[in-house]
């Protein structure tokens, strides 16, 4: 079975079972703080190249703004925690919750829009929230960031060095994973890869296009906010650029190289290019070279990239595989 | 001091508008968009930098060698980018100028490292126009960039390459048919928009006395803007579009605050792709 | 057989040879420290460094402290916040480290401070000057005074030495340039001076062209920057490039630095700043250091590798008292009392800040000079 088809169930779960036996025990053969951090990373990161690739991977959009999401999710636990004195466990679902609502209201005006001008607005987005939150300093402290996020408490102990921090981010990336895989198997994910494969046949086919991507758009951008209220408080400190292009590159780097359209995917490309550039000082200090090449090999050689769908690289942005892939797009009457 | 920011904007719009004509021209001939101009414009700038400061050169040497540099570079990208993949759709030429604009910025920031690279001052007095004191700088700038649009204007109306960078602009199929080594034209038109980005990275180098690795990024994204706004498709929108957003651009820092600056060519393209996507002077795009 | 007994009796022999480090009684004292290396503030960073290099060379030549030498742990922060809190994750989880110097811009040791203090690790910055992040935490020191301090000093400098009343301010955009701000204003509005507008820049910025146009249609005597070497450079190119000359321009002590010289050539003559060191100081503990820096770097000395200088120093002389204990050195340190630092003298207030004492500086010719009229 290839490994862009790979999706849980009852039957193969069994065989996954070693795997997590692994990944359970790696923390406790492994000591070192340095290679623990790394592998919280990962975890971050899974959840944001999986949630990008609801929307560029299994509904075939060009959204560019995810780091913002992610942005609004770190900032939003940031400020819960700081100002309220929330817990991580309430920071966490009202991050995701406020990102996903920005999602709704990006989604609404923007997703009528295709291709590259899709990319451009959802751009255009991005910086704009990175400048407003460089400027509202009386909410966000602007480019002093918000520092002294309190780290998450279990049964009220906080949590101290990285091993907790696995523990956790190993339970919520299950987690999320789990929900996503039950989104694509269903009607709804159905319903994405419809649009993505193809658009104008799709309507054609009675599948309201608009609201699914709206939705495809506002599940994506709810994860990548969830995933930065673990960033928040795991780093403990929060400030604006982290959440810019450059970002977004990044995760679009993984979820390209791991492979659009597919569950394993992108929990590749995050494992996969976190952990590379750590591997060597040499690769860390050339860590944007690394990536720039990694992706411009993956694209010359093997667009699918190592798990993903084959084909999607290509028509990504055609409204119908019986068109030339164009930019905007207007209401078939 | 209305008069005074003015013409602060239209220097900075016109530097805006020729990395914008930069994306029409290669959006006009190729139907692609490129993710790497940022960086064309950045390598430009440095050449251009390191001419002044290295090896002491005129700087009007400095700008050709800045422009050339752009050039070659944009020769080799669409080579490696765009030729390869003519077939392929227009995305993974884009995502292959994104690994191209995030290995230029890191090769930059390990070469010369992150911090800024200072310029020299070049044309520093000022003169009285009109009653009003101005920067001898700004008034080169932009009789530069001026001269630039014009020599680009006398290529693609009145030469034979232009008429071909047009035909192909048209309908690259006929084109190739009517005889055009439509492969030619757009490694050409790619090279050229390289130039011109890189002249505006030249001169911005000047202008602002700073080259750094960074710098190519958020020109690049206001060039997308000034293009849009515009009209993708337009050369006079370009210029038009740099213009506006750099004339815009300098009365919010005079009327609110500096660190709004940059909102206002992001907010532009935003509200324009929303409201109305082809721009000013663009054509009204349509799916078949 | 026999080769395998060979290898083992060679790692016999050679073990306890390695572990054997030459001349020194005991395992080296590690101390961390987080500053610029690479970045816009580099110059500062590396100031530092070579400062700090020179006190542990001095040090371990004459015997270390109590015998073990000192090891200093370098991270690159590049003054920026987010990665100050990440190498302060890292020092505090390592335990071989006893304190902590840096970070160099208060915004850079603020983000960093929460997790020096739930760890209980000592941050001894340098540089950082706000006066509200020494008070932050039991755990954190500053040796350079406070804005609390330097504005009101280079109020008075501005409006009673140089009789400049109509002021504007530029400042940077973060927790050092608004308190810089604050505390020059408040002290130039006591003494009459008249404040005629506010404006600020982020630390990438490198336009100044709009907002220097802005403040010149204010038409002040003396604009007021609280910034840094790279864009002051910048600023003073741009503004000689507007052709306003006809104004006096300000900066705190953050600006003394020769890069500045550098950078900014001409356009930066007849800068006003301060400084709370200066090379021709005749006391001998300066006179000391300043040969011993230009003797190895070939280079005079400035005000951020004094006060680093002055801060290894201290720390070391802290733990030569009470030992590597994190906890004992946070008390030893907060006892200093007139401790004689090239930057002066050094107590801690309760506030875990001191009070310096300031000179006047303006730039001549290219070269910092002390200001005497």
């Amino acid at each position: 079975m290839p490994l862009y088809d790979f999706v849980p169930r009852r039957e193969n779960v069994w065989r996954w079972l070693p795997v997590l036996a692994a990944l359970l025990v790696f923390p406790l053969l492994v000591r070192s703080e340095y290679l623990l951090r790394i592998a919280v990373l990962a975890g971050i990161y899974i959840i944001l190249t999986s949630s990008l690739n609801i929307t560029n991977g299994y509904t075939g959009l060009f959204s560019f703004g995810h780091a913002a999401f992610y942005g609004i999710g770190a900032y939003t636990a940031a400020i819960l925690a700081t100002r309220l004195g929330l817990s991580f466990w309430f920071t966490l679902p009202l991050a995701g919750i406020v990102a996903g609502a920005f999602g709704a209201v990006i989604a609404l005006p923007t997703l009528r829009l295709t291709g590259i001008f899709l990319a451009l607005v959802t751009i255009g987005f991005q910086e704009i929230a990175y400048l407003v939150t460089l400027n509202w300093i009386g909410l966000t402290r602007g480019p002093m960031g918000i520092p002294g996020i309190p780290p998450p408490a279990i049964w009220g102990t906080p949590l101290a060095g990285n091993r907790g921090y696995y523990y956790l981010v190993l339970a919520l990336d299950v987690f999320v994973l789990f929900l996503l895989s039950r989104i694509v198997t269903s009607r709804v994910g159905r319903a994405f890869v419809s649009i993505r494969e193809d658009e104008v046949a799709a309507q054609a086919s009675g599948v309201a296009t608009f609201r699914y991507k709206v939705l495809s758009f506002i599940i994506a951008t709810f994860f990548a906010g969830v995933a930065g209220a673990f960033f928040a408080h795991h780093a403990r400190f929060v400030s604006a650029d982290s959440f810019r292009l450059d970002e977004t590159f990044a995760i679009l780097t993984m979820l390209i190289v791991g492979g659009m359209g597919s569950l394993l995917g992108p929990v590749i490309g995050a494992v996969f290019l976190v952990v590379l550039p750590e591997a060597s000082r040499f690769l860390a200090e050339y860590r944007g070279v690394v990536y720039g090449l990694i992706l411009i090999a993956v694209i010359l050689f093997r667009p699918e990239g190592i798990a993903g769908v084959p084909g999607i690289i290509q028509t990504w942005g055609a409204l119908s595989r019986a068109q030339k892939p164009s930019a905007v797009e207007e209401p078939v009457t | 001091m209305l008069v005074p920011q003015l013409i602060n904007g239209l220097t900075q719009g016109s530097l805006y508008a020729l990395i914008a004509i930069g994306f029409v021209i290669i959006f006009g001939t190729m139907n692609l968009v490129t993710f790497a101009h940022g960086e064309v414009y950045m390598v430009g700038a440095f050449v251009g930098a390191f001419a002044l400061t290295l090896w002491h050169l005129p700087w009007f040497v400095a700008l050709l060698l800045g422009m050339a540099a752009a050039w070659v570079l944009g020769f080799l990208i669409e080579k490696v980018a765009f030729r390869p993949l003519r077939t392929a759709g227009h995305m993974p030429p884009l995502l292959i100028t994104i690994g191209l604009s995030i290995m230029l910025k890191d090769l930059a920031v390990i070469l010369f490292g992150a911090e800024n690279r200072p310029v020299p001052s070049i044309y520093d007095q000022t003169m009285h126009v009109a009653g009003v004191q101005v920067s001898v700088l700004q008034l080169v700038i932009l009789g530069l960039a001026a001269f630039l649009i014009l020599v680009l204007r006398f290529l693609i109306q009145g030469t034979k390459i232009g008429r071909a960078m047009r035909a192909t602009a048209q309908d690259h199929e006929a084109a190739y048919a009517m005889g055009v080594n439509v492969n030619r034209i757009f490694s050409i038109a790619f090279a050229l928009a390289s130039a011109l980005g890189g002249a505006a990275g030249v001169l911005i180098g000047i202008y602002y006395n700073a080259v750094y690795p960074s710098m190519g990024a958020t020109a690049g994204l206001k060039g997308f803007a000034a293009c849009i706004l515009g009209g993708l498709t337009s050369i006079p929108g370009a210029i038009l579009g740099g213009l506006i957003i750099g004339v815009v651009e300098n009365l919010t820092v005079q009327f609110l605050a500096s660190g709004y600056r940059d909102v206002v060519a992001f907010l532009v393209m935003v509200l324009v792709l929303v409201l109305r996507p082809q721009g000013l002077l663009g054509r009204k795009l349509r799916t078949v | 057989m026999k080769t395998r007994l060979l290898i083992t009796l060679l790692f016999v022999v050679m073990l306890p040879l390695a572990a054997m480090s030459p001349a020194w009684s005991g395992e080296p004292i590690h101390i961390a420290v987080s500053g610029p290396l690479t970045g816009n503030f580099a110059e500062y960073g590396q100031n530092w460094q070579k400062a700090i290099n020179l006190a542990v060379e001095w040090i371990n030549a004459t015997g270390g402290v109590n015998g073990r030498p000192i090891e200093i742990i370098y991270g690159d922060s590049k003054s920026d916040p987010k990665d100050s809190a990440a190498l302060a994750q890292k020092f505090t989880s390592d335990s071989r480290i006893v304190a902590e110097i840096g970070d160099f811009s208060s915004t850079a040791s603020m983000a960093a401070q929460p997790i020096y203090d739930k760890a209980g690790m000592v941050q001894l910055s340098p540089t950082t000057s706000h006066p509200k992040w020494a008070p932050g935490s039991p755990w954190s020191f500053g040796i350079v005074g406070t804005q609390a301090g330097e504005g009101p000093f280079m109020a008075r400098y501005a409006i009673e030495k140089l009789g400049k009343k109509r002021i504007a301010v530029l400042h940077i955009n973060n927790d050092w340039g608004i308190a810089s701000t604050e505390y020059f204003i408040k002290g130039a509005q006591e003494l009459g001076g008249q404040i005629l507008g506010v404006e600020s820049y982020f630390e990438t910025e490198k336009d100044f062209t709009a907002v220097l146009t802005k403040l010149r249609g204010l038409r002040p005597e003396l604009i007021y920057v609280p910034s840094f070497y790279n864009e002051m450079a910048l600023m003073s190119k741009q503004r000689e490039k507007l052709g306003w000359t006809d104004v006096a321009v300000m900066g705190p002590g953050s600006l003394y630095s020769p890069k500045l010289l550098e950078i900014g050539g001409d356009s930066v003559n007849s800068l006003y700043t301060s400084a709370v060191f200066f090379p021709s100081d005749p006391r001998p503990e300066v006179q000391k250091f300043v040969k011993g820096f230009e003797a190895k770097y070939k280079a005079t000395p400035n005000m951020f590798a004094a006060v680093a200088y002055d801060a290894i120093n201290l720390m070391a002389e802290t733990i030569r008292k009470v030992g590597t204990d994190r906890k004992a050195i946070r008390d030893e340190l907060t006892k200093t009392k007139n401790w004689p630092g090239v930057t002066g003298k050094i107590t801690f207030t309760e506030r875990r800040d001191v009070i310096k004492d300031y000179r006047h500086l303006m730039v001549r010719d290219g070269h910092f000079a002390l200001f005497d009229k």
